[in-house]
């Protein structure tokens, strides 16, 4: 009853003309960026995050959130309508959307996109709500070297579930907690690693950091390729709406893919990407019509959609009872309340319970904005893949620059933003993901602290840490995932090959 | 150009930027396993990266298979490059000059990405800027104040 007594609390501050409008503003340009091509969510987090500088906590917050659930919306959109992903986790929406499009049922596809999000939203929201102040209540009774221990998990997961290399992953890692080192111990006082550059006592600001990784460098590598018109199929009104055998063939695959994508977001990795891909081999094994799948079933495009939603929604949970952005646009959200001072962890809702209640009620009526947003004005916002990339592309530099300039009025920061820009642009070709760095950044105080905390608790003694039930289940499983990795190669059978939809979709493992 | 190359000059960076972080881990106070110091973490992960970009570095020269990059066109590496000393240029002169540097870097970055008429680049760059100018002094977000 508390939950419900907050969350009516936190929808009393949330439908205020402020929030609202902060809000829509927030959903509005995450389906924009979302439908544009070439920037993710993550990138229009990175790009717009100096935005929330000048507004308070909770409507910076709200304003993030909702560019990050808003880009989801409008990934969509380009999957169905021009057969381009607007980030990964719409890559599956492809297989089945833009063939649905091309027979004339592209209305039919979007509307239930936009249906099964809400649903998978809204209950992943419900989820949200009751999950998120258990684990951060449990989470208070942690030592340090239970955070350490959750630290390690955390990254050595990460590691393995990019869906690329583990060592490269794990590099990054390491160059993520190697990066946050940089800068005043916080014990001692010594300076480590700053080479006399004033700027770096205070460490490396996360923000210029993330704006560079996955903003520049996107923009980097969009100037880099040949741009391309996009053809994009034409709606008509009469053919906006799914018919009832569609509306009937969706209830299920949106239930089940909201059950697939909630626990997906708990993990750290690509959840939303993977677990699309997991609802859709669900529903195709599942289906009557398995042999439609690939040609415009319904089923193909209500599933991935519903389960990214939930997905991405229940990657709040760690981020906000813990602390642990286990996805990029979860750590853009931890550098916007950072800009406010305030650090997530297991004291958050606790000592701001006003600003959770307030997000995670602002996240219900986000979701409704969305669908109120898309049944009708979908064509509007499809019609924005047609903006022309040498318009585009200057405006979004511009608006980085600046912005990154306003959080600190600090010109080091726009440089910070420009190397990792460069170098976030050399890992895309090179197979390094950017995300792994980031969280090994975003973690490695906590890591740092817990692990000498710790050491000093054990008297140096690492198998002490073993003697603690938490720190040793969580260290056991790490192990456990490093060996497998190290030694799976010497095992005597093959890599799995491609599964079907990851051919179709020209993903590679 | 061909992804082994990039690939190579990418693990040897990284290589040499691990061994660096080491050699300076070296300098701060290791202290011991019971009481650690500052540079108990920094020499631990030096020695894991060096190790690790170490073990890359020597793979990617085994790799036989050679890719073409399709994205590298010369156009789209004269695009890149553009890109580059353009903003390199603005964070150059951002602080003394100010505002203004906003406005060339947009126009530099509409010619180089296609924007074919000077006229237009420059109308496009100066309504961008005003915009600019006005929603974030309203929304009073700092800019440098350069030579105004």
């Amino acid at each position: 009853m508390d939950a419900l007594a907050n969350l009516a609390n936190g929808l009393m501050s949330a439908l205020s003309l402020e929030m609202l409008l902060v809000c829509f503003l927030g959903v509005l340009v995450g389906q924009i960026t979302g439908v544009l091509p070439g920037i993710g969510p993550t990138g229009a987090m990175a790009i717009l995050l100096p935005l929330s500088f000048g507004m308070g906590p909770g409507a910076g917050l709200i304003m993030l959130a909702g560019i990050y659930y808003g880009a989801m919306y409008g990934g969509s959109i380009t999957s169905i309508l021009v057969n381009l992903p607007g980030e990964a986790a719409s890559l599956v929406t492809t297989l089945d959307g833009y063939q649905m499009a091309r027979k004339g049922r592209a209305g039919a596809a979007l509307s239930i996109a936009a249906i099964g999000s809400w649903i998978a939203g809204t209950l992943a929201i419900v989820g949200l709500m009751f999950f998120a102040p258990l684990l951060a209540n449990a989470a208070l009774a942690f030592g340090p070297p239970e955070f350490f221990a959750l630290g390690v998990f955390g990254l050595i997961i990460l590691s393995n579930l990019t869906g690329g290399s583990f060592g490269k992953s794990f590099l990054m890692v390491i160059i993520g907690l190697m990066l946050s080192t940089v800068g005043v111990d916080l014990v001692t006082g010594e300076d480590r690693l700053t080479f006399n550059v004033l700027e770096l006592s205070k460490g490396i600001d996360l923000v210029p950091v993330v704006m560079g990784l996955f903003g520049l460098a996107e923009i980097f590598s969009v100037a880099l390729t040949p741009y391309q018109n996009n053809k994009m199929i034409k709606i008509k009104l009469k053919e906006m709406y799914p018919n009832k055998q569609e509306t009937k063939r969706s209830i299920w695959p949106i239930i089940r893919g909201t059950f697939v994508g909630f626990p997906m977001g708990l993990l750290p990795g690509p959840a939303g990407f993977m677990s699309t891909l997991i609802s859709y081999r669900l529903e195709k094994r599942l289906s009557r019509h398995p042999e439609e799948f690939g040609k415009g079933a319904i089923e193909g495009v209500a599933g991935p959609e519903s389960a990214n939603n939930a997905a991405s929604t229940s990657a709040m949970i760690p981020f906000l009872a813990l602390g642990f952005p286990f996805s990029p646009p979860t750590a853009l959200l931890l550098g916007g309340l950072l800009i406010h001072g305030i650090t997530p962890g297991p004291m958050f809702i606790s000592q701001h319970g006003d600003l959770f209640w307030l997000v995670v009620a602002s996240m219900y009526i986000g979701n409704v904005m969305l669908l109120i947003l898309n049944l009708p004005l979908v064509g509007v916002f499809a019609s924005l893949t047609k903006v022309p990339i040498k318009i585009l592309m200057p405006i979004i530099t511009g608006i980085m620059f600046i912005g990154a300039y306003s959080i600190n009025n600090s010109i080091f920061d726009l440089w910070i933003m420009f190397v990792f820009g460069v170098v976030g642009f050399i890992m895309k070709y090179c197979d390094y993901e950017p995300a792994p760095l980031v969280v090994g950044l975003v973690l490695g105080q906590m890591f740092e602290e817990g692990l000498r905390q710790g050491l000093i608790m054990t008297e140096g003694s690492f198998l002490m840490f073993f003697e603690r039930p938490i720190t040793a289940i969580l260290l056991g499983i790490s192990i456990l995932i490093v060996l497998w990795n190290v030694f799976k190669r010497f095992l005597p059978f093959k890599k799995a090959s491609l599964t079907d939809e990851q051919e179709d979709a020209g993903i590679k493992t | 150009m061909s992804n082994k190359l990039i690939t190579n000059i990418t693990n040897a960076g990284l290589f040499l930027f691990c061994i660096v972080y080491l050699i300076y881990s070296f300098r701060i106070s290791f202290g011991s396993a019971g009481m650690p110091g500052p540079g108990f973490l920094p020499t631990t992960l030096g020695v894991i990266g060096t190790l690790l970009s170490f073990g890359f570095l020597v793979k990617g020269f085994f790799i036989k298979k050679i890719e073409k990059l399709e994205d590298f066109t010369k156009r789209g590496i004269l695009r890149f490059a553009g890109y580059v000393l353009s903003i390199v240029i603005f964070l150059l002169t951002y602080k003394t000059i100010g505002i203004i540097m906003l406005f060339l870097l947009i126009v530099s970055l509409a010619k180089i990405s296609g924007l074919r008429r000077w006229i237009s680049s420059i109308l496009f760059a100066g309504i961008f800027t005003t915009i600019v100018y006005f929603l974030f002094t309203f929304l009073q977000i700092p800019f440098p104040s350069g030579i105004f």
